[in-house]
């Protein structure tokens, strides 16, 4: 008896071969739509840079790091110190707070003592610091609470507010754009209560936040204490940096992953600032030290340049625009620099961003706005997984394609996009290497200028409050937000005030997502402008190196009251650079008048020098002494005030 | 057994043919939506218009369409005839067009000119001609384009020599060099008729291989003008372009591809390549300036407004930028000008970008995707979501869809996308003229700057039939990407100095998109001061096409009276002792502010004295003013131009 077929019986031929065809064809879609694996990049720590011991100012450091933030308000900005006084000096020393000893301070003529050393110094280690004060030094200590009233000559019990804003600086005896612009900067973080008090010159009170005062100096001895009633530090980390709105988070709840840096700018003011306004915070803290006596410093600038002027072009897809861009630059006897993607760099083009003039970086591919990069893998012809490149293999690739075994350094993210947390991105960046980023800065026409309060490039904290090994260089004009009357006037205030490096980004697709005349007229006379305002035109790469030879270079210097004379000793390094070739060394800043009296001689190896024909900082309080690389002793005499003139007259 | 197997395998066939068949069905369906079968999209094409006109004018243009439709189905059999509306338009605005039927005794009175074309003056009825030679014996003008029988024997000369093909001019009378050279350099697509005799008295001003072929004699108190050339056909020829005898383009058939034609293919001849003199304006110039206005002294309205010596019009062809494309135009905006924005439908522009670019003057027009594969733009259709068959969108959709963003309900401007073009001659322009647009700005030579088609101006596109297509050409004078030809500042140049021109620059806002060549930005920049210096003015389509509607719909009646007395303010010992002279009396209207009328120099032996305005009457007497004019001239002719006041104005110029 046979079986009774079934339907399968009848089609199994049938099913099979649909069953193949089913396979193929799910075959053919996974090899239109590969598989993608994402890749997980190394990342940085944050580290303590190596200490210095020389300079006229000492920066006291924590002796160990501070646990990871979970907010803001918890966060250790001590190290934001070192970006003020990296920006404002060049030449400082830094020591962790366990070796303060008279020893140590001796020799300074200023110390800085950041809010978590103050607060955690212990009793002798504060003695020191009075003794320095006593004998003539002068510190700066912030948030100075438990145990510093005797020090301080203020008492700071009760409860601890927030600072927002600078109401009031009559106490600061200047007049112009820092008067004018300094209660705009926006504050973070605490304010420590205080009794009311006079401004100086008849009180104490520099400037005051949130009316009550924020700055104050008393004498104590022969020397004088500067406190800072407010998280001086934590208001410039959060300029630099950003404000997380959520704990250590950017954006709004449920943000994507990746968001552009202009979302994470401090105050809303931030994102149209023609003011640099961390830089005039700083400026306003640390020019208190020169009532006391002259303090000079390694201008930010080689030779009597008043600035910096320099462009990139990132090319997230064809280079060809960035290379169109480079070339007007090496026709205006100019560099840019040129950031490409791995994929679409290729070794042709790295051939004519040679042609051009042009210095490479890295466009990290994120897979934001552009597909991912990837590396497809498989069996033979068959690939449908593709594995996304980690950003050290994106870097390696572009090295490869530029040859000559030098590593890549700049970099800046596709887009601008940064992830929503506090530092993961800098540190992916500072895993892979990089160590200038230029991802900070405008995203839109309408934003432009100063939005993280600075053109200068800064080290980022971690959560930590450590440093990283990357700097970031923000923008302050991007695509759209370019034009003539915007860089003019950046120029302009750069030249009379503010002295920046401005980095121009004008990416390579510019013209074709938001193309507009005043891009093209804006990069059009940008070098002439450049050279007009007295700006250096260099590159991001470039500049930076010119700042580490800067921090290289030693400066010290030593007053004598009697004599009313500044003798300055200054190590300095120069840098060779391709828009330097003869070598981008920093000028020294000399205070033109102290206490109201003029320089009257200037000995440099005991040789005169023509004090007219010296050029001078735009706001002429400071004169720039171009020199030679090299060890120099510097004499500057000032003018004795006219009652010991007179004394000194038979 | 073997029975019974064979039976169930066959039971289970139309089940398993069944299944198969399903199957590739779904393959089938799966393969056809996504490659869609691309289905030719037809363009609906307008027959033209017969345009007929009673306008406040001196001159009457008078045309057969019947005829012109009748006159031959090749290229040049066709009567052109309808060129001459374009020639009298352009040149002194109004004009009366009439054909035999619709022609008054009225019509002929009030013209002070009457143009008889070839359509008319090949057949004439004996009534015509009579009215004709009557016309011209009260002492006004006759134009007569090649006539035959008996009105080449009263009017003309004798026409024995037969229809020969023109080869080259070589005389112009009275035209000043360079102009006259120029002109001797320009190619012919014309037959002209040879007589073996010229006409007793005849006063030749132009001839063809040593043949006069423009020839007035006086007639009665009149005079009669003999055009003996196929004005029409070189006129066309030059400015339309010519095809082959078919009307299709002339393609390169050196390359046995199927090449996708294009607006350069309509090129007549390539020795206007690059040619830095606009011919058929220079030839319509000569015949407006160098005969008409000698044998018959009367005004017309300066082409561009504000005495402007010529114009410009940057047209900016956008098919990926969107809102993006219009960063040219701010710039134009705030360098005084407007410009024109041709963006294709898929371009991305949207509603608040339109309405920014109208805000600042700007107009938007069509870059058509013309039913062409390379440009095309398709749309699938089906049942449902299936989709199995692909058309292009359509113009009409196109500009419907253009249309619902901008602020305004109408677009008036179009260029095909990278001037593509039908390979029918005349077909695509049906089709924008049937879709309601006015200005076309297909026409270039993308490899060369200069007047490829013989101007600058716009010209009145004709049917294969002859008949007006009631669309402008405006031709690309500077394509965007030309690395050939003229500079823009030569073409400025010779416009201000005689030509005065209006010169349409392409430019592609997305030109640096891609690479940014801060050289070529440069020259951008510094078209602007050129155009300035040359005292050019920036408008846009739109803005110029209105313009030109208001000088063919304003007014000009004038009247030219030898033996007047002249004023005592134009007395003189020249004049004396009995202070006579001529006048030329004119009643005109300005539409608009800006306009401004021309007058000859000189006239016969007279040479002109002063204008005076207004017929203001206080008490019993008519007052006027003196006014002040200025010189002109175009191609090199000597002319007085006024400035008239918005409304109507009287003036008198007075000549000895």
């Amino acid at each position: 008896m046979s079986r009774r077929r079934t339907i399968w019986d009848h089609f199994r031929w049938d099913l099979l071969a649909l069953t193949i065809l089913g396979v193929l064809a799910f075959g053919y879609g996974a090899l239109q739509e590969p598989r993608l694996e994402l890749a997980e990049s190394p990342r940085g720590d944050g580290s303590r840079p190596p200490d210095r011991t020389e300079g006229d100012i000492l920066l006291v450091l924590p002796t160990t790091p501070a646990a990871a933030a979970r907010s803001f308000d918890t966060l250790d900005c001590s190290y934001s110190w070192f970006n003020a006084l990296w920006h404002q000096f060049g030449s400082f020393a830094t020591a962790p707070a366990d070796t303060l000893s008279p020893q140590l301070l001796a020799g300074h003529a200023a110390v800085v003592v950041p809010a978590r050393v103050a607060a955690e110094l212990s009793r002798p280690g504060r003695e020191v610091l009075e003794r320095f004060v006593r004998d003539g030094g002068q510190l700066i200590v912030e948030m100075p609470r438990d145990g510093w009233d005797h020090i301080t000559g203020i008492s700071t019990a009760g409860e601890l507010r927030q600072a927002r804003q600078i109401t009031a600086v009559e106490g600061l005896g200047v007049y112009g754009p820092m008067r004018e612009h300094l209660v705009d900067v926006p504050l973070n973080g605490r304010l420590l209560p205080s009794a009311e008090l006079a401004p100086r010159p008849g009180g104490p009170v520099v400037f005051e936040v949130e009316e009550q005062p924020g700055m104050v100096i008393q004498p104590l001895g022969s020397g004088k204490v500067h406190s800072l009633l407010f998280d001086f530090a934590c208001s410039l980390t959060a300029m630099h940096q950003g404000k997380p709105t959520r704990e250590m988070e950017f954006g709004p709840p449920g943000s994507k992953d990746w968001l552009p840096t202009s979302e994470r700018v401090a105050h809303e003011r931030l994102l149209s600032a023609h003011v640099p306004y961390a830089d005039l915070l700083q400026k306003a803290v640390f020019r208190q030290l020169a009532d006391t006596r002259p303090i000079p410093r390694l201008w930010p600038f080689p030779g009597n340049f008043k600035g910096a002027l320099m462009t990139m072009h990132p090319a997230e897809g064809s280079p060809r625009g960035a290379l169109g861009y480079a070339d007007w630059s090496r026709k205006n006897d100019a560099s840019s620099s040129i950031l490409g993607t791995a994929d679409r760099f290729t070794p042709h083009h790295v051939a004519l961003a040679r042609e051009v003039d042009a210095q490479l970086g890295l466009v990290w591919v994120i897979g934001e706005e552009r597909a991912h990069l990837t590396d497809s893998f498989g069996f033979g012809a068959i690939q449908p997984w593709a594995r996304e490149l980690s950003l050290p293999q994106q870097k390696a690739r572009l090295e490869a394609s530029i040859g000559g075994g030098t590593p890549l350094r700049l970099v800046r993210t596709e887009g601008g996009l940064w992830q929503t947390d506090w530092s993961s991105t800098f540190r992916t960046l500072a895993g892979a290497g990089l160590r200038v980023d230029t991802s900070f800065g405008p995203a839109t026409a309408t934003q432009f200028g100063y939005l993280f309060g600075t053109g200068m490039p800064y080290y980022p904290l971690d959560d930590r409050g450590l440093v990283l090994p990357i700097v970031e260089a923000p923008f302050v004009l991007s695509g759209a937000s370019i034009s003539e009357s915007r860089l003019r006037r950046m120029l302009g205030n750069s030249r009379s005030a503010f002295h920046q490096p401005l980095l121009v980004n004008l990416p390579a697709d510019a013209m074709a997502q938001e193309p507009s005349a005043g891009i093209l007229l804006g990069f059009r006379s940008l070098h002439e402008m450049g050279q007009e305002f007295e700006h250096w035109l260099t590159t991001i790469s470039d500049f930076t190196d010119f700042l580490g030879a800067r921090r290289q270079s030693v400066l010290t210097s030593q007053w004598s009251t009697a004599e009313h004379r500044l003798t300055i000793s200054v190590n300095l390094l120069g840098a060779r650079l391709a828009t330097a070739p003869d070598g981008a060394v920093a000028s020294v800043a000399i205070h033109r008048q102290f206490q109201g009296q003029d320089i009257v001689r200037i000995e440099v190896a005991d040789e005169s020098v023509r004090i007219d024909r010296l050029e001078s900082s735009g706001s002429n309080e400071e004169l720039l002494l171009d020199l030679e690389p090299g060890r120099h002793v510097i004499s500057v005499f000032y003018d004795p005030p006219s009652s010991e003139s007179e004394k000194e007259e038979p | 057994m073997v029975v019974s197997l064979r039976k169930k395998r066959a039971r289970v066939l139309p089940y398993r043919i069944v299944l198969w068949s399903i199957l590739a069905i779904l393959i089938f369906a799966r393969g056809i939506q996504d490659h869609p079968i691309a289905v030719e999209a037809t363009l609906d094409l307008t027959d033209g218009v017969e345009l007929t006109r009673q306008a406040r004018a001196d001159i009457l243009v008078v045309l057969d369409y019947e005829a012109i439709r009748q006159s031959g189905n090749t290229f040049t059999e066709r009567d052109w005839s309808g060129a001459w509306i374009n020639l009298i338009e352009q040149e002194i605005g109004p004009v009366s067009i009439a054909t035999p039927e619709t022609l008054s005794q009225d019509d002929l009175d009030s013209a002070r000119i009457v143009i008889l074309t070839s359509s008319v003056s090949r057949d004439m009825p004996e009534a015509l001609i009579e009215r004709a030679r009557k016309h011209a014996l009260d002492g006004q003008t006759l134009v007569i384009e090649r006539p035959e029988g008996r009105a080449r024997e009263l009017f003309s000369a004798n026409g024995r020599g037969g229809v020969r093909r023109g080869q080259s001019i070589t005389h112009a009378e009275g035209l000043a060099d360079p102009f006259a050279g120029e002109l001797r350099q320009m190619p012919l697509f014309t037959d002209y008729v040879g007589s073996t005799s010229p006409r007793e008295g005849a006063r030749t001003y132009l001839s063809i291989d040593g043949a006069p072929v423009i020839y007035a004699v006086d007639f009665g108190d009149g005079q009669v003008i003999t055009v003996d050339f196929n004005f029409g056909e070189q006129l066309i020829s030059l400015q339309q372009g010519r095809p082959d005898e078919n009307f299709r383009l002339r393609t390169d058939d050196s390359s046995q591809s199927q090449r996708t034609p294009r607006t350069r293919d309509l090129l007549s001849d390539d020795k206007l390549l690059g040619a830095s003199v606009p011919f058929a304006d220079l030839l319509e110039r000569f015949i407006v300036y160098g005969v008409l206005m000698r044998e018959e002294p009367m005004p017309a309205y300066w082409i561009y407004p504000n005495a402007a010596d010529g114009a410009v019009i940057f047209a900016h062809e956008d098919s990926r930028l969107g809102d993006g494309g219009a960063w040219m135009l701010e710039y134009e905006n705030e360098r005084g000008g407007a410009s024109t924005l041709l963006t294709t439908v898929d371009a991305g522009l949207t509603r608040e970008g339109a309405e920014r670019i109208h805000r600042y003057g700007g107009e938007i027009g069509l870059a058509w995707r013309f039913p062409e594969p390379s440009v095309a733009l398709y749309e699938s259709y089906g049942l449902g979501t299936f989709h199995p068959l692909r058309k292009p969108i359509e113009l009409d959709h196109q500009l419907s869809d253009l249309r619902r963003r901008l602020p305004v309900g109408y677009v008036r401007s179009a260029r095909s996308l990278e001037g593509v073009w039908s390979s029918h001659w005349s077909e695509p322009l049906a089709a924008l003229s049937e879709a309601g647009i006015r200005a076309d700005l297909s026409y270039e030579v993308p490899t060369h700057r200069g007047y490829a088609f013989g101007t600058g101006l716009p010209f009145l596109a004709m049917s294969d039939q002859g008949i007006p297509l009631g669309i402008r050409q405006y031709p690309i004078v500077v394509p965007a990407r030309a690395d050939h030809g003229p500079e823009i500042d030569e073409l400025l140049k010779k416009s201000s100095e005689g030509h005065h021109q209006l010169i349409t620059i392409a430019t592609r806002p997305s030109v640096f998109a891609d690479y940014p060549d801060m050289d070529d930005f440069e020259q951008w920049l510094q078209t602007f001061s050129q155009i300035e210096e040359r005292n050019h003015v920036i408008l846009n389509v739109l803005r110029f096409d209105g313009y030109q509607r208001q000088r063919r719909a304003g007014a000009i009646r004038s009247r030219f009276v030898t033996g007047a007395n002249l004023p005592e303010d134009a007395r003189s010992q020249n004049t004396a002792p009995n202070h006579r002279g001529a006048v030329l009396r004119v009643t005109v209207e300005a539409r608009e502010r800006g306009m401004n009328l021309m007058i000859p120099q000189r006239v016969g032996d007279a040479e002109f004295l002063l204008a005076r305005r207004g017929t203001s009457r206080v008490g019993s007497e008519v007052v006027s003013s003196r006014v002040d004019t200025e010189d002109a001239s175009i191609v090199g002719f000597p002319l007085r131009r006024v400035p008239l006041e918005q409304g109507s104005n009287g003036l008198e110029f007075y000549y000895h």
